[in-house]
Order: structure tokens, then C-alpha cells, then sequence
């Protein structure tokens, strides 16, 4: 720190920020006040659309059919399991029934599209002498006696619905329940969390207990789980001001400064939250991540302003020159730093993913939002309260002893320690670098990735998917035709063509489509004759076999008909297989008026991601780096200097790909992110420790004795910002919501690791490239 | 006049069917692909034995199976595992018979008959859909010559033979109409080696196929039975020289001579019969919708209806050497009829729409919509530990 800072002249910016304290106080009030209002309107927002790449290829042929699409996926299951027998018992039907009719009544359910047991549109069919028979499955007159179970037992056997309605175990049954995304009725909006409420209450609540079992899955559920999940977030976010209060008072001693710079640092989050609001772009599952953030960031420059104030204190300063002369000493590199971390935020804007993008926008609306509070309102309310005589004197005392952080890192400008701690980087940069060629694209546990693998929801998909013969994960391939031409025979021979070449791709457990139902048509029309089981080149036969369509396997100009794709897996190499497959097929078989659209279905829109996310992940490395060491050379002027800064970055990184290779996180619209954050931070440290080390250079110092002074001025805030950084992000390991603990492990990595890698790395790098020397004049 | 659920289904469709096909596509502007002519995919045989398997043929030391995509798979005795053969087409093959452990005959959809002389490796393509309708357009305008020539010479004073010149000319328009236009699509249902030598080959809409000269050429045949209403001809049961041919709504054909010529020999039942087979007394069983069965001793002139607890549909049968007769068919039903008559129905845990069983090497393995099966089932067969074992 200048020793002749009082001296110099104040700038224009200080004197008007000094000047006129009520009026800026007053100023502040009010605004926080409107953006405080604004920010209590700020919900969290789940929305789909807004988590895909919507100009991938891919995602645009989806758009252009989503609604033809739309029944295929919007549709809840409950599996109502009896846990102590089978489903061919009267008290477990009389449940079922019960269960039907609930949900028959719950705003946003598709009725004529409900399908259970007790449902009128679930048939069994047989072919007799006289033609077609069939009825309902559960038969006219069933009176729960012993005939009527016997006669609904042979009616689900006959009506092909084991592993479809019934499980193959028949232990459970499943009540299929469709949604309409547009109330019919009213117009409205179907309200996920709302709905999702609902099945809690009315079926989960109501009817789960030692007998009965209830499993639901679905879009709705999973939306409704993330969103209440996020309202969790809350929860972690008072955590995190808990923890951080405690460490502030350890730090300073001083409540006052305590109070105040988390304070500040909350009315950040209030006024970033508040613009969010303003400028009408909500909050989603992962820029919840941004107000922790700001808050960290926001508590870490307080507290170089509030450790200024108390030096500037015991220096004999009132609390109101101290405050003064605390901002002039620290506007320009505050200033600096969260340029720094905006630029490092902006570069994520070249991911073409509203999520991210959102994310971006809002980060960097936070840092602007610190320059504020924490560089503005901050010291002229430090002006007021000043630090307290027990916070002065604790500074007093910290300042005669060597602080723990100068005692541990100062060994690292010494030849032994240097060299020591250069080799035991190189060893971990080898095993960051061999382990980070396996960290893999996209998701990689099984079930709903956004969960837990043991949250409740994919449990319970696991249970559907052990019991029933489906797969969560479907690749749709759209077979586009001219209108009234998807099921012309030859288009239904090139799809029967292109889905047998699909089944013998790796990873496809199963293929669907409209082909399959006229195969069971013709084999229905031939009196149940097994050697009838294909497509029949006579257009008349076909149309006739395909007298009842399911929902949604054609759309309704006949124009488009989805090939479904069950898949083994989501893994990112699967999805390639798969895509690969499908190009293939399409290069030796190419056909005039039918073509082969990819992709909708979850994994389809996951192959698309995880493309963008591979392209992206390089490019966002480059533009953050780029960014960094652009700013390092405009600052020092000296690429070794940048090199002492930006290896220890790099290291980071490629530790932290071996770790999210270890830990089996994947590159993902959550994690990706998290690489540029982690940098754009990360710089920070660097750059202050280094523009000390300059200092005692130039000033003659040898290393050692630099490093020491560098580590004396700076080495304890940084050590500060790390741990009050990380503290911020660790409480979301323990988010519900499994992206936002995989953000919250790797960030917390991030933060401690580039801490590390600068208070170890930097004096050790300095010796290595002899920057001693460069400084000396 | 009755209607069976094809003609049915044919006639739905004019009136209910909500796409209007006025123009379908020309055969001749098809680039590309035909399922005719497309080899059957190379596919791994753990999947080819989970999808549909009709029929079966044992050779002395091998066993072959035929189904969907042109898939034909062969097991040698004492080897665990399926070999997917070569074949040049795929559509769904619903037959296979061997006339000795080399030559062999296949027969499926769009009319594709296929034949191997190494024992079922490889498969060449010896007749398809095309040929069969350039041999309808010769068959009805030889039989609109011979009816004109009658009608010139004898008159027709009952109007009955106009009628059949008025079908034939139909027919010949039909059948000339396919070939220009829309292509073959009369499938294949049965085909069999005859004592003598002869290749005889049933299908839909009474075609009756047979070749003297080991399927170099063919020759359509179906005037020789009497079936008006051109039902469906399902399939072939031979004994010395005996034949019996089991059809669409109860109709039956019996040969005493190859094939050479047939009576009329329906059973008292109105229904669809699947299949039939001879047993060691020389027997003839016949069987199909809903679990009904026939026994005749005399080659169709009388019957004797089997009580039968069953009632899905009965593909197809065998019997054993205790003197057992096993029947198979959908909802995973297995019949077995012992000497004495006495019927127990086993329900396979599959529910599979079985083909046919056959016993090899010391099981019985059955072909299935779902691929292929073993009775007893094995645990690993059953659809939910197969599951479990994922």
C-alpha cells in the first residue's frame, strides 16, 4: 500500500461520492427499495425451450413439429404398486379405481386420453368366426368376486397391455395420464408446479401407504421437482450468509464492518435480482447460481475496503478521512478485478444456450451492481459507523505478527520449495491431463439427469423401467413426407427399413413407429395369422391396418410420422452411435418425398446440446483465455509475467477436468459455464499478488524477500476472497437438483484450487522464468 | 355371401379410411430400394432371435429358421449359438423346407421364393412377386380365351359363365395393373418338397404354385381347386403322396397324387385353419382360429373335432415319437394331445404369438413374433428375468 496516499490529490469520483453522503445514501434507499420490489416478483422459471440450443439443426426440426410431437411426450405415469401381492385383488382395484377418478378431475389432464384399468378405452380384442370381439378390460358386472378377477385376469392377458399398462410382474398397473399444455377450456397456461402439487397431495399422500405403492414420472413431475428443489435454493443461500457472517467477524473482529459489508453486499443481490426482474428474464435452475456470486464477490471486495479502513485506522485517520482514503487506495484495482470477472462472464454469451446466455447477462449485471454498492455505498457508510475500537485494535495486533497465510506461502519463492512445488504440479498436472481424456459430453447417470440418481423421482423411474418394457431415454427421428404420404407403402417400407437398420445400432433397445401398428393392423385383419406380420404393398390393406392410430405416431396432415428410438443410455457416445446410424442410413438409402429428420425426444435434444457443448467448449476456452492474458499483458507488459499468472489458471482447469472425469460429471449446460467462471475469477488472484510482487521488484528486492511483502499486503485478503468465494457456492453440493451440485462442486474446486495455484505457483513460476531479474533496472 | 376379415378390412378401407391413395406410386419410378430386391441386413443374431421367427426346417445336423427382414438363422447340432445366412431379399419369409440336408426352399411375402444347395448358408432368389403376376396375366388371359371359346360354342343360357369371364377379365386387369403400377403383393404362406420331387407352394387369394424342375421354373396351378371365393391357401401338410392343404374359412384341399389333383375336403367348421400335420399313424390333424382342432384318418373325409381347452389361434404342429401331439400357437399356447386324445393346455410365461416347435438337440425350440423360444421355458426366457438380468 502507498504510504503516501493521503497526499494525493482526491479524484473527481471521491469527491463527489464524499461530498454529498446524505444524497447518495438517500439515492441508494430509494433504489433499493424499487429494485427490492421488483425483486420479490422474480420466480424461478423452469422453461424448456430456454435449456436447448434452439438454432441447432436438430432443435429447428423439432420446432417445425413440436406440436404434432406434443402427445408423445407430455404424459404423466403412476405405477400403482401392490406391495403385498398382485394386481388381481379387489381392495387393490377398488384403489385404482379410486386413484382413476382423482386424477380424471385435476386441471390440465387430457381426459379422453386418461388410460387405466378402469378406463373405458382400455380393450381387449380377439378375433372370432364372426369377426372382431372385444370390451373393456375390466369386464361389465365385475362385483370384486372371485369370477370377476378371474375374468379381468384373462381380459389384461388378452389385451396386450403386460409391460405396457401391467407390469410384467403384475404387481403393479400404471394409469397413463396425458396432458393438454393449453387448458382447452380457460386458455391458460398448464402450471407445473401447480400440478405437480396436486399429484402430490391427491394421489401420492392419499393413497401411499404399507399396501400400496405409488411411482409417478413425467415431464410435469420433473418440472414440478425441479421447481421445488430450486425454492430449496433459498435455504443454501441463507447458509451461505450464515457462514459468511461468522467468517467476517473471525476475520475483523468487528460487527459493525461485519454488518455492513454483508449489508451491502445483500442489497447487491437485491438490486441484481430486481434488474433481472426489470428487464423481464426471470430467474432459471442455473443463473440461481448468479446472486451467490455476487454476494461472494460482493463480500470479497467489502472486505478489502473494510481491512483498508481498519489499517488507515490504526494509522491515526478518523473513520471519515479512513473511509475516504480507503476508496482512493482501492477504486482503480477494485475496479480492475471486476472488469476483469464481467469480461471473464461476457464470454459466455458464445454458447448458443438462452440458459447460459441468461446467465451471462446476469453475472455480468452483478458485478456492475458490486462497483455500486460495494465500491460506493460501502465506504460512506464505513464513513459513518467506522470500525470499531476492538476491530482497530485487533487490526493493531494482526499487523505485528506474521498472519498464518505469509508464514505457510512465503517458503515458495525459496529454490526448494519452488522446485519442490513446481515438480508435485507436474506430477498432478499429468494426472489431470490423463484423467481429463476421459471426462466425457453430457449426462452420464442413468434416469432424469437433472435429479439425484436417488431422488425420489428417479426412483421411481427406475421402478417403471425394471417393471414395464420401455426406456426413458427415446431418440425421434421424424420421417417427413409429402401431405397424406407418411403411411403410402412405400414411405412405411423405407421407415420398416430404417428402423430394423436402427435396432442393429448399438445402444437402441427398441424401435417404434407407425410401421410397427400396421404390421399388428394386417396381422389383426388376418384373423391373428402370425405369417400376415408385415407391411402389405396393396395401399388399401395398409390403410385398413391402420384403421386406429395411437396418438401421435402420425401427425395430422399425414405429413410427419416420429420414429421412436429407445436407448439404452443418454451417454454422450451412445447419442453419437446413434446419430452416426442415422447419417449413415440416410447416405446409402436416400429416397425421393420421405426424409429422416433428427431429432426430438429427450436424447434427441441431448445429442444437440451435447454437439453445441462440444463445439463450445473449445471456442469458450479460447475467448476466456484469450480474454485473461490479453488483460495480463496490458497490465504488465511482460509475457513471462503472463505466464506466471496464467499457468497456474491453466493448471486449474486441467485439474478440473480430471476431477469432473473422476467424479463422473460430464461437460454439460451446467458445467460449462462453471470452466469460465472459475478462470474469470481465478484471474483475479494473479493479478493482485502479481502487481505486488512488481512493486518489490522494482524496488530491489530478491524474491524471497518480495514474495514476503507481496504476501503481507495482499496474501491475506486473497486467502479471504478464496475461501468466502467457495464457502458461497459450496452449500449447492447439497441442492436436490443434481446440475447445481455438480456447479456447486466444481466451483468450490475452482475457487480453493486457483487460491492455491496462485499464493503456491506464482513465486514458484517467478523463480523458474528468473522474472527477478526483468524487474530489475 | 361371407366376408373374411381381409376382404372385410379391404372394404373398410373405401369407406373409412382417412388417407386418399387415388394415384399410388409407379413401380418403375422407385430408386433405390425394394424389399424385394434389398439383401437382408447383416444383423447381429442375439437381435435376429428377438424379432420375428416363423418357421423352421431341420436338417440332419442343423437346424434353420426364417422370419422378418429376410432373416434366415442357422444352429448346428450341439452349437449354442445362431449364424445369420445370406439372403437376397428382405421381406418376411412365412416358410422354409428342405428336400435334402443341401437343397432347400424359403418362401415369404411380395411372392419371393428363395432357394440354398449348401444347406441354408447362402440363398439365391429364384421367384418373386413379378413372376407370379406374369404368370396370372398368362393363367387369365388363357382362361378368358377358353371361356369366350365355350361361351361361342355352347352358350350361356345361365349367365354363369359370363360372370366367370367378367371375374377373369377382372382379375387379368388386376393382376396387369400390379405389374405396371403397384407392384406384387401376395405373400407366400407355405412351402413344401412333395415325394415326388415337385416344389409345392401356397398363398393368399388361392395362388397355388408348383415346379417340376427344382424351382428353375413354375407354374401356376390354382385352377386345379375349386375355391370360388379365392380364399387364402395357408398351409401344406404332406405324407408319401399324400397332401392337404388347410385354408382361409374352413376350406381344405386333399391330393392323393402330388398335387396332381385335389377334392374339396372341409372340415365341418367355418373358421380359418392355420396349420396341419400328419402323425406316425398317418393321421391328418388340422387346426387353427380359436383353439379348434380336427383329426381325420382318412384324409379329410371325415373328421373328428379335438375338445380342446384352447382358445387362441393354432399355427402349427407335430408329433413327437411317444405318439404326442404338440400344437403351438398365440398367447404362448402349447398344446399337448396324447394318443388317447386326452389335451393339456400350457400356457408359455412368454404369451409369445408362436410359429412352429420343433425339437432339436434334445429341445423344443420355438419360433415366435418375438423370436425364438425354448419349452420348457428357461428362466432366462422369460420376459421379466430377462429383464432382470440387464
Amino acid at each position: 500500500m502507498d504510504n503516501n496516499i493521503e497526499n494525493k490529490k482526491p479524484s473527481l469520483l471521491e469527491r463527489a461520492l464524499f461530498k454529498f453522503r446524505l444524497v447518495w445514501l438517500l439515492l441508494f434507499a430509494a433504489v433499493t427499495l424499487v429494485l427490492g420490489y421488483n425483486a420479490v416478483q422474480v420466480r424461478p422459471d423452469a422453461s424448456f425451450t430456454k435449456m436447448i440450443p434452439t438454432e441447432h439443426p436438430f432443435i429447428q426440426n423439432y420446432f417445425e413439429y413440436q406440436k404434432d410431437l406434443s402427445s408423445l411426450g407430455n404424459v404423466v405415469r403412476i405405477a400403482v404398486e401392490n406391495k403385498q401381492g398382485d394386481i388381481f385383488e379387489p381392495e387393490f382395484q377398488e384403489t385404482v379405481k379410486q386413484i382413476t377418478d382423482e386424477v380424471f378431475y385435476i386441471p390440465g389432464v387430457n381426459r379422453s386420453g386418461l388410460r387405466s384399468l378402469w378406463t373405458p378405452n382400455v380393450r381387449w380384442m380377439e378375433v372370432t368366426e364372426e369377426g372382431f370381439v372385444g370390451g373393456p378390460v375390466v369386464p361389465d358386472g365385475y362385483d370384486g368376486g372371485q369370477e370377476s378377477i378371474a375374468q379381468l385376469r384373462e381380459n389384461v392377458l388378452r389385451s396386450g397391455e403386460v409391460g405396457n399398462l401391467v407390469a410384467n410382474n403384475f404387481e403393479s398397473t400404471i394409469i397413463y395420464v396425458p396432458l393438454d399444455e393449453v387448458n382447452p377450456e380457460t386458455g391458460e397456461k398448464l402450471d407445473y408446479g401447480e400440478f405437480s402439487e396436486r399429484l402430490e397431495t391427491l394421489v401420492r399422500d392419499k393413497y401411499q401407504s404399507d399396501e400400496i405403492g405409488i411411482h409417478i414420472t413425467g415431464f410435469a413431475k420433473l418440472i414440478g421437482d425441479l421447481i421445488d428443489g430450486a425454492e430449496q435454493v433459498g435455504l443454501f443461500f441463507l447458509l451461505a450468509i450464515l457462514i459468511t457472517l461468522a467468517m467476517l467477524y473471525v476475520y475483523s473482529r468487528c460487527w459493525r464492518s461485519t454488518f455492513t459489508v454483508l449489508g451491502c453486499s445483500i442489497i447487491a443481490v437485491i438490486w441484481q435480482l430486481g434488474i433481472i426482474d426489470l428487464i423481464g428474464s426471470g430467474i432459471n435452475p442455473y443463473s440461481m447460481l448468479v446472486p451467490f456470486l455476487v454476494f461472494a464477490i460482493g463480500v470479497s471486495h467489502g472486505v478489502q475496503i473494510i481491512n483498508a479502513i481498519g489499517y488507515n485506522r490504526t494509522h491515526g485517520f478518523d473513520k471519515f478521512e479512513a473511509s475516504k482514503l480507503a476508496f482512493r487506495s482501492l477504486y482503480i484495482a477494485g475496479l480492475t478485478a471486476l472488469a476483469s470477472d464481467a469480461i471473464g462472464f461476457t464470454t459466455l454469451m458464445v454458447i448458443d444456450i438462452a440458459v447460459i446466455k441468461e446467465l451471462a447477462i446476469a453475472a455480468s449485471i452483478g458485478v456492475a451492481v458490486v462497483v455500486l454498492t460495494n465500491l460506493g455505498l460501502l465506504p460512506i457508510l464505513m464513513s459513518y459507523f467506522g470500525v470499531s475500537d476492538k476491530g482497530v485494535e485487533y487490526h493493531r495486533k494482526a499487523e505485528s505478527e506474521k498472519h498464518i497465510v505469509v508464514r505457510t506461502f512465503e517458503k515458495f519463492a525459496q529454490p526448494k520449495w519452488a522446485y519442490s512445488a513446481l515438480g508435485v504440479a507436474v506430477v498432478l498436472l499429468a494426472w489431470g491431463l490423463y484423467y481429463g481424456q476421459q471426462m466425457q459430453i453430457g449426462d452420464l447417470d442413468k434416469g432424469s439427469p437433472e435429479l439425484r440418481p436417488d431422488s425420489r423421482y428417479n426412483l421411481d423411474n427406475a421402478y417403471i423401467v425394471d417393471n414395464y418394457s420401455s426406456s426413458t431415454d427415446i431418440f425421434v427421428v421424424m420421417a417427413a413426407t409429402e401431405p397424406q404420404q407418411c403411411i403410402a407403402y412405400n414411405n412405411l417400407e423405407f421407415m420398416d427399413r430404417f428402423s430394423w437398420h436402427m435396432q442393429n445400432t448399438n445402444g437402441v433397445q427398441d424401435v417404434k413407429s407407425i410401421v410397427y401398428v400396421s404390421k399388428m393392423g394386417m396381422f389383426a385383419i388376418n384373423e391373428g395369422n402370425l405369417k400376415w406380420f408385415t407391411l402389405n404393398r396393396n395401399q388399401f390393406v395398409t390403410n385398413a391396418s391402420l384403421s386406429r392410430i395411437p396418438d401421435g405416431l402420425i401427425n395430422n396432415d399425414c405429413s410427419m410420422a416420429p420414429i421412436i428410438i429407445y436407448l439404452d443410455d443418454h451417454k454422450a457416445e451412445t447419442l453419437k452411435n446413434v446419430v452416426a446410424s442415422v447419417e449413415s442410413f440416410k447416405q446409402n438409402y436416400q429416397k425421393e418425398g420421405i426424409d429422416l429428420l433428427m431429432a426430438a425426444g429427450n436424447s434427441g435434444i441431448e445429442a444437440a446440446t451435447n454437439s453445441v457443448i462440444e463445439s463450445a467448449q473449445n471456442k469458450m476456452l479460447l475467448w476466456v483465455y484469450g480474454v485473461v492474458i490479453f488483460l495480463c499483458l496490458v497490465t504488465f507488459r511482460s509475457l513471462r509475467t503472463v505466464a506466471c499468472i496464467v499457468l497456474p489458471l491453466a493448471f486449474t482447469t486441467v485439474m478440473s477436468q480430471g476431477l469432473m472425469a473422476v467424479l463422473g460429471i460430464g461437460i454439460k449446460v451446467a458445467t460449462l459455464p462453471v470452466i469460465a467462471l472459475g478462470v474469470g475469477i481465478g484471474v483475479d488472484y494473479g493479478i493482485y499478488i502479481y502487481s505486488k510482487v512488481k512493486e518489490g521488484l522494482q524496488r530491489g528486492m530478491d524474491l524471497p524477500a518480495t514474495y514476503r511483502y507481496a504476501l503481507e499486503n495482499t496474501g491475506k485478503a486473497v486467502g479471504f476472497t478464496g475461501l468466502t468465494l467457495a464457502i458461497g457456492v459450496a452449500t449447492w453440493i447439497f441442492s436436490p437438483i443434481k446440475f447445481q451440485a455438480d456447479m456447486g462442486i466444481l466451483l468450490t474446486f475452482m475457487f480453493l484450487w486457483n487460491m492455491l495455484g496462485a499464493l503456491i505457483l506464482i513465486p514458484a513460476l517467478a523463480r523458474l522464468f528468473k522474472v527477478g531479474k526483468l524487474h530489475q533496472k | 355371401m361371407r366376408l373374411s376379415p381381409t376382404r372385410f378390412g379391404l372394404l373398410l378401407s373405401g369407406v373409412l379410411s382417412t388417407f386418399a391413395f387415388a394415384q399410388e406410386t409407379d413401380v418403375s419410378s422407385q430408386q433405390g430400394f425394394d424389399v424385394i430386391y434389398a439383401p437382408a441386413m447383416q444383423a447381429s443374431s442375439k437381435l435376429i432371435i428377438k424379432n420375428p421367427l416363423i418357421a423352421t426346417a431341420k436338417l440332419s445336423n442343423r437346424l434353420v429358421a426364417v422370419g422378418s427382414h429376410g432373416n434366415i438363422i442357422t444352429r448346428d447340432l450341439d452349437s449354442n449359438t445362431w449364424k445369420q445366412a445370406n439372403v437376397p431379399t428382405s421381406v418376411l419369409l412365412t416358410s422354409v423346407d428342405f428336400a435334402s440336408d443341401s437343397i432347400g426352399y424359403a418362401a415369404g411375402h411380395h411372392g419371393v421364393i428363395l432357394k440354398t444347395t449348401d444347406g441354408g448358408d447362402t440363398w439365391q432368389r429364384i421367384f418373386d412377386g413379378f413372376d407370379l403376376l406374369d404368370l396370372e396375366v398368362a393363367f387369365y388371359q388363357q382362361r378368358i380365351a377358353e371361356l369366350e371359346q365355350k361361351i361361342a360354342a355352347e352358350g350361356d343360357e345361365s349367365g354363369d359363365l359370363q360372370w366367370a369371364l367378367d371375374d377373369a377379365k377382372f382379375y387379368l386387369e388386376n393382376a396387369q395393373r400390379a405389374k405396371q403400377e403397384t407392384g406384387p403383393s401376395k405373400p407366400i404362406l407355405d412351402i413344401k418338397t412333395l415325394a415326388n420331387g415337385d416344389v409345392l407352394a401356397v398363398g393368399a387369394y388361392n395362388t397355388l404354385l408348383v415346379s417340376q424342375d427344382k424351382g428353375t421354373t413354375w407354374q401356376l396351378i390354382s385352377g386345379r381347386l375349386d375355391n370360388p371365393n379365392g380364399f387364402h391357401l395357408n398351409a401344406i401338410a404332406t405324407q408319401g403322396d399324400n397332401v392337404f392343404i388347410a385354408g382361409e374359412a374352413g376350406t381344405a384341399y386333399a391330393s392323393r397324387d402330388n398335387g396332381e389333383s385335389w377334392l374339396s375336403v372341409a372340415p365341418p367348421y367355418d373358421g380359418s385353419l392355420f396349420g396341419a400335420h400328419f402323425d406316425n399313424q398317418g393321421r391328418l390333424w388340422t387346426y387353427g382360429l380359436r383353439g379348434n382342432i380336427f383329426v381325420s384318418d382318412d384324409l379329410g373325409e371325415r373328421y373328428t373335432a379335438i375338445d380342446s381347452p384352447a382358445d387362441a389361434n393354432l399355427m402349427s404342429g407335430y408329433a413327437d415319437t411317444q405318439g404326442t401331439q404338440w400344437i403351438v400357437g398365440n398367447s404362448g399356447v402349447i398344446l399337448a394331445i396324447t394318443p388317447s386324445l386326452d389335451v393339456t393346455e400350457h400356457t408359455h410365461p412368454s404369451s409369445a404369438v408362436f410359429g412352429e416347435m420343433v425339437e432339436f438337440n434334445g429341445e423344443k425350440v420355438l419360433t415366435s413374433r418375438s423370436g425364438i423360444y425354448y419349452w420348457p421355458a428357461k428362466t432366462t426366457q422369460s420376459e421379466t428375468a430377462e429383464k432382470g438380468l440387464e
